[in-house]
């Protein structure tokens, strides 16, 4: 009996998180905008994005020359080293450029978003803020929220940018398949709405929605304790990486999946 | 101060940004690069344009000259016809060979019995409707053909035009009328295991024979019509 009523309270548990995390993103995305609310965007947009663009630049670089060095030999054994640029195209652009770099953006900025609002929690300065009438929501959450979810879809196109030139570097420059045919072979096969528009930029426009949402709502519904920080961080990083590649799932059956 | 730091360097980010969509636009997706300063249609009808799709290569001796726009079905002659977009300053003629070239069909005009049958106003006129006729010329003459070529063994299917020797050429926007649509792999063995099971008694061996030139007059039309 003890049993089901705990497996109960789980779920309600669960279900109230939900809606109060869809609660929180309703009010932040429909919430009028104003000058000093931009002013903090602009800020989080550094501390998100732009300390976020030396693990992406690089992590996308070698990912871009593992691409070409397996492709390349893969490719020769059917003598058709001509795809190469076509093979580390659009893996990248459909597939790691979005995912990898959401990943890692979890990691990086997500895990530490959820830490610092959860710090802000657990010494009290979110309560005092809203006794001396300032909105946190405003305040704190929806910053960090926008800038996460205009910082990703952009980082995810510089992964893809440099991963591609990776890619060249090992498989043209190192390796020696032919240059023209690299860049031939990826522009009469890359489609510009198909393959980067839909196939990057929406999807990582979603990842980054996840990824923050989820972000910034383990930060404010933590225990306030070094303990509650240190799981609501893990969390985080869990639930966003399972999410992601659930959703990459699902994203590319309905992009891709009916060709 | 920090904030002027953070500012500068959410600039840069954009910056970046902008950069690579940039790359991926031009030089990864080449959705700017078809916008070629001269350009001009052709079309050309086939029987199987199986594996070509729009955006595929059109090549003149190993040349990229254009490129794919449409493929569109014929709902009464059953067959494909491809629309292309081909690059006029790689086919067509600069002035002074234009002027060799009309010299070429004039010299042909002036030996050709009906000139010589005519009277002086109207071999003018022949001269006259000649090199009107040869305004807007490319390069490729009535024999060229046009095929389904392979990038290798395995790789994408494109257009090849292969030059004939003819001294009239085509003109912008006609359609070049020698095609030869994809080679399937399966209809080549099918063709070989019919062909080489017949050759076993003599009997046969006419039948055989049939099949060649019967092949010979099926593939004929690929190469005229």
């Amino acid at each position: 009996m003890n049993a089901i009523a705990l497996l109960g309270r789980r779920v309600i548990e669960r279900v109230r998180g939900i809606g109060v995390a869809t609660l929180m993103l309703l009010q932040i995305l429909f919430s009028v905008p104003t000058w000093l609310g931009f002013k903090l965007f602009v800020y989080q947009m550094y501390r998100v994005g732009v300390l976020s663009l030396l693990i992406i630049v690089v992590s996308g670089l070698f990912i871009g020359a593992v691409l070409g060095l397996q492709m390349y030999t893969i490719l020769a054994t059917f003598g058709s080293e001509a795809m190469l640029g076509t093979a580390v195209a659009l893996t990248l652009l459909r597939e790691l450029a979005p995912v990898v770099a959401a990943l890692l953006f979890a990691g990086r900025a997500g895990s530490a978003l959820t830490a610092e609002i959860g710090l802000m929690k657990a010494t009290e300065q979110l309560s005092s803020m809203e006794m001396i009438g300032v909105d946190p929501l405003k305040r704190v959450i929806s910053p960090r929220l926008w800038a996460g979810i205009f910082s990703l879809p952009m980082l995810s196109v510089i992964f893809a940018a440099v991963g591609i030139m990776g890619g060249k570097m090992v498989g043209v420059d190192f390796l020696g398949a032919d240059e023209g045919a690299y860049w031939s072979g990826m522009e009469s096969t890359v489609q510009f709405y198909k393959d980067i528009f839909n196939g990057t930029i929406i999807k990582s426009f979603v990842f980054a929605l996840i990824c923050t949402w989820i972000a910034v709502y383990q930060g404010y519904a933590c225990e306030p304790t070094s303990e509650g920080i240190a799981t609501s961080t893990t969390r985080t990083v869990v639930y966003s990486s399972l999410c992601v590649l659930g959703f990459d799932f699902v994203l590319t059956a309905v992009m891709f999946g009916g060709v | 101060m920090k904030s002027r730091t953070s500012e500068l360097a959410v600039g840069v980010f954009v910056i970046l940004f902008g950069i690579a969509i940039f790359f991926l636009a031009m030089r990864v997706s080449g959705l700017v690069g078809t916008n070629i300063a001269d350009s001009y249609q052709m079309t050309a009808t086939f029987e199987n344009v199986n594996g070509i799709k729009p955006r595929a290569k059109v090549a003149l001796s190993g040349v990229k000259v254009g490129q794919v726009d449409t493929i569109t079905l014929d709902p009464v002659t059953r067959l494909a016809t491809v629309h292309m977009t081909l690059d006029g300053s790689l086919t067509s003629f600069n002035a002074e060979q234009l002027k060799k070239v009309q010299q070429e069909a004039l010299d042909e005009l002036r030996y050709s019995t009906d000139y010589e049958a005519a009277v002086p106003a109207q071999q003018k006129a022949m001269e006259k409707q000649l090199l009107d006729n040869m305004t807007s010329i490319t390069n490729i003459d009535e024999d060229a053909y046009i095929m389904v070529a392979t990038n290798g063994l395995l790789g994408e299917k494109y257009l090849k035009i292969i030059p004939g020797g003819g001294l009239n050429y085509l003109k912008r926007g006609d359609q070049i009328a020698n095609t030869q649509g994809t080679m399937e792999i399966e209809d080549l063995i099918t063709k070989f295991v019919t062909g080489g099971a017949g050759s076993k008694s003599s009997e046969t061996q006419e039948a055989s024979a049939d099949a060649v030139t019967s092949e010979a007059t099926d593939a004929e039309p690929a190469f005229v019509e």
